[in-house]
C-alpha cells in the first residue's frame, strides 16, 4: 500500500445522526479499484453477540470489485445485511460484519462531543472501536473464488483481500465516531486525535474454525513458516550490523517492552507468559545499557539469538526473532510475495508401499509416538455444527455425532496407515495397495505430497485431551499480524489487527511502514 | 443459480463422504468436479446421480482381482459399478502405465453407473501427464460415443457431450496411452468463464442435502465454549 501509493477515499458517507446508513470507501491500487460498502444498522441490544451464530450486527460489509452502481448497492444491501443467508456474485469479493465495542465506542463519542479527547488508557485497554466476528471470502455464499483474482499482483499472497477489508472497516469505525460526535454536538465536538486514531485497530473474535482450515491447507502453512525461517536465516547470516540497524533494533526493543507492559489479559497462562517476556526483554535492554558494543561483533544477530535461545521462554524467543527481522525490510519483505502456492503435482500411485513407509518413519515420528490405545488420545472429535455449519469440537465419549467426524485426524490416520503398510508384507505399488485399502487414499496422498514440505504438518494430535487448539489459532493469527492476543478459553481468542497502522491519508508518508509494537500515544 | 467453484468442490466432497465414500475418493471427486464445473454445462448433475447411486446401494465396489487386470466390474451381480468408487483406481492405473511407458493397453469398465464421471476424473489427470498423452475412450450403449481426454480437455469425435451426460449403466473402454497427434474435434465444448458459474437449483439442493447429513447438532457444552461465548456482549 505504501510502496505502490494506494489511494483510499471515502466516496459516500450517508449516515443519519444515529449513525445508520451507507458508506463507501474506495481503494485505488496500481491497476484496480476496490470498494468497501458499509451498511450501518440499528442493532437490538438483545441480538448483540459476538458469536458466529448471531443473526444481526451493528454493521455489515462487502468488498466490491470496482465501484458499485446504485443497483449493486441495493442488491448488496439486501444480501449483505443477511450475511450467511445472503447470496453473492463474482463482483463481490469479501463479506464481513462487525459490532461496536460499546464500552469504548460510547466513551469515545461522549468525550468527543464534549470537545475532549478520550482517555488514552481506556482506549488502550480495549484497542479497537469495532470487532469483526467473521470475514468470508474465496467463494463462500457465491462470493468470487480466489482463483478469479489471485493473479492480480496485490492479491496474489493469500489473505490480502481479507486484510484489506479489515483495514477499511477500521477506517469506517474511526469516521463513525467523528460523525456521531459531530451530530451530537455540531458546534463544539472535537475530532478524534490522529495519534489516538492510529492506536485503534480492529478487534476480532476467532474460534475453532481456523484449526481444521490449517489441517486442510498444509502447503499454505508450510509457505508461511518457511518464509519466516528463510527471513531469519538471512538476517542471522549478516556478518556485520551497521549503527543505523543497531539503533533501530534498540529503539524497537524498548518500544516492544512498553507494548508488553500495555498488554494485559485475564487469562492466567497468557498473563504469566507476558510477564516472563517483559522480564526477558528487560534483561536484554539492561544488557545494552551496560555494553553498547554488544552487536558490534561478527554475525551479531546469530550471536544474540544463540545467547538467549537456551534460557528464554518460547514466546520470548519468538518475539526476539520478530524484533531481529524488523530492521531488515530490504531482505525480508519480499518473502511475503512467496506465500501463495499452487498445487501442481498429483498423487503418484506408482510409489511403493516401502517407500511410503520410509517417509512416514522418517517424517512422522511425532505421530508415531502417540499411544492411540489410550482413550484420552482420541478424546475429541471435530464436526460441523447444524448452527451455521461452523467447526466445533465434541467429546467422543459423552456427546453424539462422532460418526460424522471431520477427516482431519492426521496423527491417528498416520498411525493406522503405518500399521496397514507393515501388515502388507509385499512391497507393492500404492495403486495396488489402495485397491485393498481405499480408506487410506487421502492419507497416502498427504504423506506423499507433503514429503518435500517440512513445515506443512501441525505436529500435534488435535483429537487428544491434551491438545489446546488456541495455540494453533494463535499461530495463524500471528501471520495476519494480530496483536494483543487475549485468549478467552482453550478454544477461542480475541485479538487486535491493524493497531498502530497508518491511517488512509498517511499511507504515502515516509515512515508509514514503521508501526510494529504500537504503544499508547501521549496527547497534549 | 450462481454457485462458486469453491462451494461446488466443498459440497461434492462432503456429499461423497456423507454417503460413505472414503475421504481420498471423495477428494478425487471434488477435484474432478472443480476442474469440469467452469468448463462444462450441466456437469454437476451426474455427480449428484453417482452419489445417489452409492447412497441407495444401486452401485458398488469393483472386483479387485479382475481390476488388477484392467477389467472393472461390480463385485455383486445385479449392481452397477460405482463410477465414483472406480474412477480413482482407473486414474491410478493410467498414471502407472503412463509413467512406466507401458505398451498401449486397454481398461474396460462394465455396467458403469455414470460413465461421464470417469471421463471427468481422467480429463483432470491429463492436465498433469507429460507428452500430451491422450486417453481415448468409447462408451457403448446403443450408439457409440467416442472421444479423447488430452491436456485437461475432452474432445468428441463421435457423439457429443449432451449424449455422454445422459448415459447410464454402460460399458466404457479406455485406450492407454495413445499418442494421437492429429484429430478433428468438431464438438469441442466452449468453457464458461469463471465469473459466471451456474448450476440448476434442484442439483444444488440435492448435493447440499447430502452434504448436510454430516452436520451435528451442537451439545450445550460445545455451544458454551465457541468463539465469543462466555463474555459480556455489551463490553
Amino acid at each position: 500500500m505504501h510502496i505502490e501509493k494506494w489511494e483510499i477515499s471515502c466516496k459516500i458517507f450517508s449516515l443519519d445522526p444515529e449513525g445508520y446508513g451507507t458508506a463507501i470507501y474506495t481503494v485505488k491500487t496500481l491497476n484496480n479499484i476496490y470498494s468497501l460498502i458499509c451498511f450501518s444498522t440499528y442493532l437490538n441490544p438483545q441480538g448483540r453477540t459476538d458469536r458466529v451464530i448471531a443473526e444481526s450486527w451493528d454493521s455489515t460489509f462487502t468488498l466490491f470489485d470496482g465501484f458499485p452502481s446504485d443497483k449493486d448497492i441495493e442488491r448488496l444491501y439486501q444480501q449483505t445485511t443477511k450475511q450467511e443467508l445472503g447470496r453473492f456474485n463474482a463482483t463481490d469479493l469479501v463479506l464481513s460484519r462487525a459490532n461496536k465495542s460499546l464500552r469504548l465506542f460510547d466513551h469515545v463519542v461522549k468525550s468527543l462531543s464534549a470537545n475532549q479527547q478520550p482517555d488514552p488508557l481506556i482506549l488502550n485497554s480495549v484497542g479497537y472501536l469495532m470487532r469483526t466476528t467473521a470475514v468470508y471470502a474465496n467463494g463462500k455464499f457465491g462470493l468470487a473464488d480466489r482463483s478469479l483474482y489471485a493473479s492480480r499482483p496485490e492479491l496474489t499472497p493469500p489473505y490480502q483481500i481479507e486484510m484489506l477489508t479489515v483495514y477499511l472497516i477500521r477506517e469506517f469505525s474511526l469516521d463513525l465516531v467523528d460523525h456521531l460526535a459531530k451530530c451530537k454536538a455540531p458546534n463544539k465536538a472535537a475530532k478524534l486525535d490522529r495519534k489516538l486514531k492510529r492506536h485503534l485497530g480492529m478487534g476480532n473474535a476467532t474460534g475453532l474454525g481456523m484449526a481444521p482450515f490449517l489441517v486442510d491447507h498444509p502447503l499454505l502453512i508450510h509457505k508461511w513458516f518457511e518464509s519466516k525461517e528463510i527471513a531469519f536465516s538471512r538476517v542471522r547470516s549478516i556478518p556485520k550490523a551497521t549503527n543505523e540497524k543497531i539503533n533501530y533494533f534498540i529503539n524497537i526493543l524498548s518500544r516492544s517492552h512498553q507494548h508488553l507492559c500495555e498488554w494485559n489479559v485475564e487469562d492466567k497462562r497468557q498473563n504469566q507468559n507476558i510477564k516472563t517476556m517483559r522480564k526477558e526483554l528487560n534483561s536484554l535492554i539492561d544488557l545494552f545499557h551496560n555494553n553498547k558494543t554488544l552487536l558490534n561483533d561478527l554475525y551479531p544477530w546469530d550471536t544474540l539469538y544463540k545467547k538467549v535461545m537456551s534460557s528464554w521462554s518460547i514466546e520470548g524467543i519468538e518475539l526476539l526473532v520478530a524484533l531481529i527481522l524488523e530492521p531488515y525490510p530490504e531482505i525480508v519483505d519480499e518473502l511475503g510475495d512467496s506465500h501463495h502456492y499452487q498445487q501442481n503435482t498429483i498423487f503418484d500411485p506408482g510409489q511403493t508401499t516401502y517407500d511410503l513407509l520410509a517417509i512416514i518413519e522418517q517424517q512422522y515420528t511425532w505421530a508415531l509416538q502417540i499411544n492411540f490405545d489410550d482413550p484420552t488420545e482420541s478424546q475429541y472429535f471435530w464436526y460441523y455444527s447444524v448452527e451455521k455449519k461452523e467447526p466445533r469440537r465434541g467429546n467422543r465419549y459423552t456427546e453424539q455425532g462422532a460418526e460424522n467426524e471431520m477427516k482431519i485426524t492426521i496423527a491417528r490416520d498416520i498411525y493406522k496407515l503405518r500399521k496397514a503398510l507393515i501388515s502388507e508384507k509385499k512391497n507393492v505399488r500404492l495403486s495396488e495397495f489402495l485397491m485393498h485399502y481405499p480408506y487410506f487414499r487421502h492419507i497416502c496422498r498427504r504423506v506423499q505430497l507433503l514429503s518435500e514440505y517440512s513445515y506443512s504438518e501441525i505436529q500435534d494430535n488435535i483429537i487428544s485431551q491434551k491438545c489446546k487448539p488456541i495455540d494453533i489459532l494463535r499461530s495463524k493469527l500471528a501471520f495476519f499480524g494480530a496483536t494483543k492476543f487475549d485468549p478467552k478459553s482453550n478454544l477461542w481468542t480475541r485479538i487486535t489487527l491493524c493497531q498502530g497502522a497508518p491511517l488512509r491519508d498517511e499511507l504515502a508518508h515516509q515512515q508509514a511502514d514503521d508501526w510494529c509494537f504500537p504503544i499508547t500515544p501521549e496527547i497534549t | 443459480m450462481r454457485v462458486s467453484l469453491n462451494e461446488i468442490q466443498t459440497v461434492v466432497l462432503k456429499a461423497c463422504v456423507a454417503v460413505g465414500l472414503p475421504m481420498g475418493i471423495s477428494q478425487d471427486a471434488s477435484q474432478a468436479a472443480g476442474h469440469v464445473y467452469p468448463q462444462y454445462r450441466g456437469c454437476i448433475k451426474p455427480f449428484t446421480e453417482a452419489i445417489s447411486a452409492v447412497d441407495k446401494n444401486h452401485s458398488g465396489k469393483y472386483n479387485i482381482p479382475q481390476a488388477t487386470r484392467g477389467i472393472f466390474r461390480s463385485i455383486k451381480n445385479g449392481k452397477s459399478l460405482s463410477s465414483l468408487y472406480t474412477a480413482p483406481t482407473v486414474c491410478d492405473q493410467i498414471l502407472v502405465r503412463n509413467k512406466n511407458n507401458q505398451a498401449p493397453s486397454i481398461i474396460t469398465l462394465m455396467e458403469l453407473d455414470v460413465p461421464v464421471i470417469v471421463i471427468f476424473h481422467i480429463v483432470l489427470i491429463t492436465k498433469f501427464i507429460n507428452n500430451k498423452v491422450s486417453i481415448t475412450w468409447k462408451v457403448d450403449q446403443g450408439d457409440t460415443i467416442q472421444g479423447v481426454c488430452q491436456d485437461g480437455n475432452i474432445i468428441f469425435n463421435r457423439g457429443g457431450y449432451e449424449e455422454l451426460l445422459l448415459l447410464r449403466d454402460s460399458s466404457l473402454t479406455l485406450n492407454i496411452p495413445n499418442y494421437i497427434s492429429s484429430l478433428q474435434f468438431p464438438n469441442e465444448i466452449q468453457p464458461n468463464s469463471l465469473d459466471n458459474l451456474n448450476i440448476d437449483s434442484p442439483t444444488w439442493e440435492c448435493l447440499t442435502d447430502y452434504a448436510n447429513r454430516l452436520l451435528v447438532t451442537s451439545s450445550d457444552t460445545s455451544r458454551m465454549v465457541g468463539a465469543g461465548a462466555g463474555v459480556i456482549d455489551m463490553d
